[in-house]
């Protein structure tokens, strides 16, 4: 006797579907996307205007303490994050010392910033003059709890008690906030060990949005950049305020918007299509 | 706004570096097209790039843990330093040294025999890290315990609405606080483990504190998605705009 | 007077530091590292159930001195015409403050022999391969020689920056230098390349994954996917082109997908994950004031 054979229908081959064809749709979607975006306007999120807003209102020779802890590793969204921060700082002539507690950002943010200090508007930001690099600290607790207690012994050894970025800075009251760009959880050292004596801004990727919501919310971040759509924010702020057309604004945030919205959607219809797959299947089952 | 995707962070940054820059480029591609064979079936190209990704990343610590940490932090301090034009940077503080044998005895880890001395650097960092989690406590939870204690009774009988002075608690604001409330107590009342729960109340309101919870995990589960279709899309950008030159470059 | 302020001063010279000009400081090093060496040596002689003792003591003391900075009340004095924070202990009155960089210089340097080690058995672990001829040495070989040539490219950096000529460098002469050409090549194009290219990867099986899995199975599932999606479109422009014909100003603006979104996160996600938060930090206090009276298992106990 012949075995029969279950019927094979569009919906048992979707649920066995080799996972190539779709990761082949993604990579189809975001070259189209890459190379001719849409057109997409945006809303400003209220966390990412208070960013903007309260950094905006620095003075000239305000001082700012910056954490880096961004690698290549997260790079679509730390560098369009760190980029704007940037612009922004130094189109306000904002002094700040950069500290990391991950081995190779020091290096990347350096190649960035030697590109920004180049652009128009970005009044030539001279390290050791304007911004310092006080590089890699291993160990975070220590760090953040040294920067938070004695800031400039913490930093002597890396860029000098003498430093002109840090004239007239004591102690990290002095500073007007400590913002972090990251794409771990270090933000909670400084929650842990800030004790109030300025504010505490984040940059963060769009996995650590969640988590640090209630920080926000209770007040202990003045504002929250979170993932591609943050770093739009900030390109969408610093358009309108710097409306110089030789200035650059823009970067990956608005470059990323695009793609992204067309993956996301894959996401969402592919989810769907299992789902639906899986009740057919099983009403046939049922029917069987 | 065509305009403003033309104006792109993406003008070839290397290519002022060192003349052209192409090479260099080229062999970024490669090696990423290298890990992206990963995902057609497992590879000896994959594997090759993977140890290749791993040895300079070892590479670069040895480096930068003398560059950043230990030539400024320690050897500096410890021998002094003079600056250009002769004047004193550091002086010499030679108690420092103290801090070599007691790392060194951290490698001993591998001897069989003497391995419990490597307890000593390990116990120094990990009771450096307890010392502080009192105050860390206290600076993190303490705000965060606070700001639930919310108005959930309105002082003013209206729907939310502009311009009205500070202080004011509406109906929806007292409804919006009344949903924070509840649900970190109904969250809370989840993470009762310590002893069986009988009290019928107790479980229903854990049931309800796990629906509200997987609203959290939604949202995690959201912007994580984002942000790994973000990387991803900054490495196409990378092949096809930085590589390829396609698209919207200059 | 300060005991531990001992070590910070790195401008005035005081009993504790020389001149850096002043060549007795290498006598002193010498001795300071024979005397700690000699101590430890000491340690390695005493009998076995002092092991305990000894490192319990030595986390707890770490421990305690940051304890200290807690909880030592602080007050401010005029000295010499300048108000200064002073802090009681043990009959000394100064700013004990001033402890908290010597420990995180200290945990700076301990931490990094620590990430030394794990470079070393990295090291250990391919030289071993190597030699013993294991399938897989070519690889090992790779790693190995490109561990060696970014590690060698640093330290020349590293002694290019500390040599006269770099000083009288333009910065477009520094770039010419084939020294900076292979630094760039290596960190650069090679190293964070890879890591971007690495953690890249994960978008395809996180999508292959939620086709496969994600399916409405409970209540729970439901829910998340609900959030998940709101969430998400919330957070591209063309998600909130969806609802952009509402209003925002009228009263159906609080509809328009990134308003949901954000009451999501704001009134949903805040409360929940403050809970878990605070579940998690009660527990890495409880284990800090464990590790501190040697009661965790792994840190002083086996």
């Amino acid at each position: 006797m012949i075995e029969q054979k279950p019927e094979q229908t569009i919906w048992h081959s979707l649920q066995t579907l080799d996972r190539r064809w779709l990761y082949l749709i993604l990579v189809i979607l975001v070259i189209w996307q890459v190379i001719a975006p849409l057109k997409t306007a945006n809303v400003v999120s209220p966390p990412a205007e208070d960013m903007y807003t309260y950094l905006s209102s620095l003075q000239p020779g305000d001082f700012i303490v910056v954490e880096s802890d961004w690698t290549n590793s997260t790079r679509g969204e730390s560098r369009g994050h760190f980029e704007s921060l940037m612009r922004l700082l130094m189109r306000k002539k904002v002094r700040f010392v950069l500290t990391s507690i991950d081995p190779q950002a020091p290096q990347v943010a350096r190649d960035v910033l030697e590109m920004l200090v180049k652009e128009p508007g970005n009044n030539n930001y001279k390290e050791g003059q304007d911004y310092a690099i006080a590089g890699y600290y291993p160990n975070a607790e220590g760090h953040v709890n040294g920067m938070a207690t004695r800031l400039v012994d913490e930093l002597a050894t890396k860029i000098g008690r003498n430093s002109a970025v840090l004239t007239g800075i004591n102690d990290l009251r002095d500073a007007k906030a400590v913002v972090l760009v990251t794409a771990s959880s270090s933000i909670n050292r400084w929650y842990e060990r800030m004790r109030g004596k300025t504010k505490l801004g984040l940059f963060c990727t769009a996995v650590m949005a969640a988590e640090n919501y209630p920080y926000y919310v209770s007040g202990q971040l003045f504002g929250l950049v979170v993932g591609a759509k943050g770093a739009y924010d900030m390109e969408t702020l610093l358009a309108r305020e710097f409306t110089d057309p030789q200035f650059k604004n823009y970067g990956s945030g608005l470059r990323y918007m695009s793609p992204l919205a067309f993956a996301l959607g894959l996401l969402i219809l592919a989810v769907i299509a299992g789902n639906v797959a899986m009740f057919r299947v099983k009403k046939m089952g049922a029917r069987q | 706004m065509n305009s403003l995707l033309s104006q792109s962070v993406f003008e070839d940054p290397y290519g002022t570096l060192f003349g052209d820059g192409r090479w260099q480029i080229t062999v970024a591609a490669i090696l990423t097209i290298g890990l992206y064979s990963l995902l057609y079936r497992e590879n000896k190209f994959y594997r090759l790039v993977e140890h290749i990704f791993v040895g300079l990343a070892t590479g670069y610590s040895i480096y930068i843990i003398w560059n950043d940490v230990f030539y400024p932090q320690w050897w500096v301090p410890m021998v002094g330093k003079v600056g250009p034009d002769g004047n004193v940077i550091a002086n010499s503080n030679w108690l420092w040294a103290a801090v070599a044998p007691v790392g060194i005895v951290g490698f001993f880890v591998f001897s069989p025999k003497y391995a419990w001395l490597s307890r000593i650097p390990l116990g120094t960092i990990v009771g450096l890290w307890a010392g502080q989690q009192f105050l860390a406590f206290q600076n993190r939870f303490i705000p965060q315990i606070a700001n639930q204690a919310q108005p959930i009774i309105p002082n003013e009988w209206t729907l939310m609405q502009p311009g009205l002075p500070p202080g004011t608690v509406t109906i929806s604001d007292a409804i919006n606080n009344f949903i924070v409330v509840i649900t970190w107590l109904l969250v809370l009342s989840y993470f009762l483990y310590s002893f069986e729960q009988k009290n019928k109340t107790i479980q229903k309101s854990a049931q309800l504190g796990r629906w509200l919870l997987m609203v959290g995990f939604g949202a995690i589960f959201g912007t994580t998605m984002m942000t790994r279709f973000v990387l991803f899309i900054d490495r196409a950008t990378f092949l096809l705009t930085e590589w390829l030159r396609l698209g919207p470059t200059t | 007077m300060n005991i531990t302020s001992l070590l910070a001063q790195d401008q005035t010279p005081s009993s504790f530091s020389l001149l850096p000009s002043d060549q007795s400081k290498w006598l002193l090093i010498v001795g300071t590292v024979l005397v700690v060496s000699i101590l430890l040596f000491l340690l390695t002689r005493a009998p076995s159930n002092m092991r305990r003792p000894v490192v319990v003591s030595i986390t707890f003391i770490a421990g305690f001195l940051y304890f200290l900075e807690w909880v030592l009340p602080k007050y401010r004095i005029t000295e010499e015409g300048q108000e200064v924070v002073r802090q009681w202990f043990f009959g000394l009155s100064y700013d004990y403050s001033e402890t908290v960089p010597i420990l995180s210089r200290l945990s700076q340097l301990l931490t990094g022999i620590l990430l030394a080690l794990g470079v070393f058995s990295i090291f250990r672990l391919h030289v071993r391969r190597l030699l013993k001829r294991d399938p897989n040495w070519l690889f090992s070989l790779v790693l190995l020689s490109s561990l060696i040539a970014m590690a060698y490219i640093g330290f020349s950096k590293f002694g290019m920056e500390r040599s006269v000529e770099y000083r009288l460098m333009t910065e477009e002469q520094l770039k010419a230098t084939n020294m900076y050409a292979a630094y760039d090549l290596l960190f650069d194009k090679g190293l964070q390349t890879l890591d971007a290219a690495m953690f890249s990867l994960i978008a395809f099986f996180i999508l292959s994954a939620a086709y496969r899995a994600f399916r409405i199975r409970s209540i729970e599932a439901t829910i998340m996917m609900a959030a998940a999606l709101l969430v998400l479109l919330s957070f591209v422009p063309l998600g909130i082109a969806l609802t952009s014909w509402i209003n925002p100003d009228s009263v159906a603006g609080n509809l328009r997908i990134e308003s949901v979104g954000q009451w999501i996160l704001l009134k949903l996600n805040t409360p929940a994950l403050r809970a878990i938060d605070l579940g998690l930090g009660l527990g890495v206090f409880a284990m800090g004031i464990r590790i501190m009276l040697g009661l965790e298992r792994g840190v002083s106990v086996d």
